[in-house]
């Protein structure tokens, strides 16, 4: 199959599964190279593209949308494969979580202040939310 | 005895997170935020686990250099110590090194062969540890990684393998690169460049991406199996060529671990993985894991912790050869010809 952008050399990568691309669905080698040149900088840590270059390494995990197509270039030349197939992240509660956390934090300031009654009630909140934290589990 | 059990020293898992909030550790400035990922990490943990956290910069040099012998930390944790740390379980078999490349790379070790044991273990760690911190994922990326040699799974197994017989008959650079064609390193372990110290050798694997856990660790058990038939046709082959050689070898090394007075570890594992091969060719007689153990127990700073004391590289190499002796006359047992 011939590169959907030159129309010209033979494609070599197949990149219509990942969605997102703005890419040629087929692409050869020097397009795909072509496409991925210029400058990007990612809007969350302000690391470049041109630091990646040299390092070898993402700044945040942001980083990744922010620098495609590059990003696919660079899953293809190490992988050889673009879309994962293995384990997912179990879908936590994270602002109960956080919840949780701050809660702590403050028990143990009222603690430091002696403020028992204050942090007995926030110690049964915290129980609360341990509930329904498991509960989700 | 099974030659696979012969070829398969020891087996490592580990898996690479990162907190989806954070910079990756290569950019992590903030105190504030290094102590929030070192706190969340630890309490994320049950109480059942059983970990000890320890900050590295608070860690004294001989302690974390036992832990890198012990595989349980890298030489890059050591390297990042003003914002790193690592929590190890009490059996030292599981370890969470903290603001490594990642912010998170987990880690279960078991003795031998089990692939499977050990992916358990360590996704039943990971899911606990999930529970509480928002890994950063791409639906289509899977698992983000500061490098993206680890995007995906963020799954590395590694084998560590025996391999005399490939060393000996020259074929180890040959078999390293057909490994690499399927997308598997091979490589000496603890030794200068490519040369590997006792005739170890570690493969694991290099494609993280586009497979499930199951199907890497499937296709790393294909290739060990492999290499186990490359190795044990190559043992065969050496004993039919070299037999006396390989056999005087095996008695000397035995003779030099009962009769030193100074050994350097590299010394050691020479002599060790003489003896080894002997074992396996029916020359000595040892339970091979417990020789296994003595290449860690060996390896200084686990001697220096075992003599709780500070010594010189003279004085080490005398405790070395004096604990020698000792195991060798305990474990190896020589067999009439």
């Amino acid at each position: 199959m011939l590169c959907s952008r030159c129309g010209k050399r033979d494609a070599v990568y197949d990149v219509t599964e990942f969605a997102d691309t703005r890419l040629p669905t087929f692409v050869c080698d020097e397009c795909l190279g072509e496409v991925c040149q210029g400058s990007a900088t990612c809007p969350t840590c302000g690391w470049t593209q041109e630091e990646y270059m040299r390092t070898g390494l993402m700044g945040c995990a942001d980083c990744y949308r922010a620098f495609l197509p590059l990003t696919l270039r660079e899953t293809l030349r190490l992988q050889g494969k673009l879309i994962h197939e293995g384990a997912r992240p179990r879908r936590a509660n994270y602002k109960l979580i956080a919840r949780r956390e701050r809660l702590k934090q403050q028990v143990e300031e009222l603690l430091n202040a002696r403020d028992y009654a204050a942090a007995k009630r926030l110690s049964e909140e915290i129980v609360r939310l341990n509930r329904e934290i498991e509960g989700e589990e | 005895m099974e030659l696979l059990q012969t070829v398969a020293v020891s087996t490592r898992i580990r898996l690479a997170r990162n907190f989806a909030e954070y910079p990756f550790p290569h950019r992590l400035k903030d105190k504030e935020a290094v102590e929030t990922i070192i706190h969340t990490v630890s309490e994320a943990l049950n109480r059942a686990d059983d970990f000890k956290l320890y900050r590295m910069d608070a860690v004294p040099m001989d302690e974390a250099e036992r832990f890198m012998e012990n595989y349980l930390i890298s030489p890059a944790l050591i390297e990042r110590r003003d914002i790193s740390a690592v929590l190890i379980n009490s059996d030292e078999n599981l370890s969470i090194m903290i603001n490594e490349e990642d912010h998170l790379r987990e880690q279960c070790s078991c003795k031998g062969y089990d692939l499977s044991g050990c992916y358990e273990i360590l996704a039943g760690l990971d899911d606990r540890l999930s529970k509480s911190i928002a890994f950063a994922y791409d639906e289509q990326l899977g698992y983000l990684t500061a490098c993206p040699t680890n995007l995906g799974t963020g799954m590395r197994a590694s084998v560590m393998l025996f391999l005399p017989g490939l060393i000996e008959n020259g074929l180890l650079p040959a078999v390293g690169e057909q490994m690499e064609r399927l997308g598997f390193t091979l490589r000496g372990v603890n030794g200068e460049g490519s040369a590997s110290l006792g005739a170890l050798c570690q493969l694991s694997n290099e494609v993280t991406l586009g497979m499930s856990e199951n199907e890497i660790l499937h296709e790393v058990n294909n290739v060990v199996l492999k290499i186990v038939q490359l190795e044990g046709e190559e043992r065969r082959n050496l004993f039919l060529t070299d037999g006396p050689q390989v056999r005087d070898r095996a008695l000397r090394a035995y003779g030099v671990l009962r009769n030193c007075a100074l050994l350097e570890y590299e010394e050691f594992m020479t002599l060790l993985a003489d003896v080894k091969l002997g074992v396996t060719l029916g020359i000595l007689e040892a339970d091979l894991s417990q020789l296994d153990d003595l290449a860690v127990a060996m390896r200084n700073a686990n001697l220096k912790a075992r003599i709780k004391m500070p010594l010189t590289e003279l004085e080490l190499a005398s405790c070395r050869a004096k604990y020698a002796e000792s195991a060798a006359e305990k474990l190896i047992v020589r067999k009439e010809a």
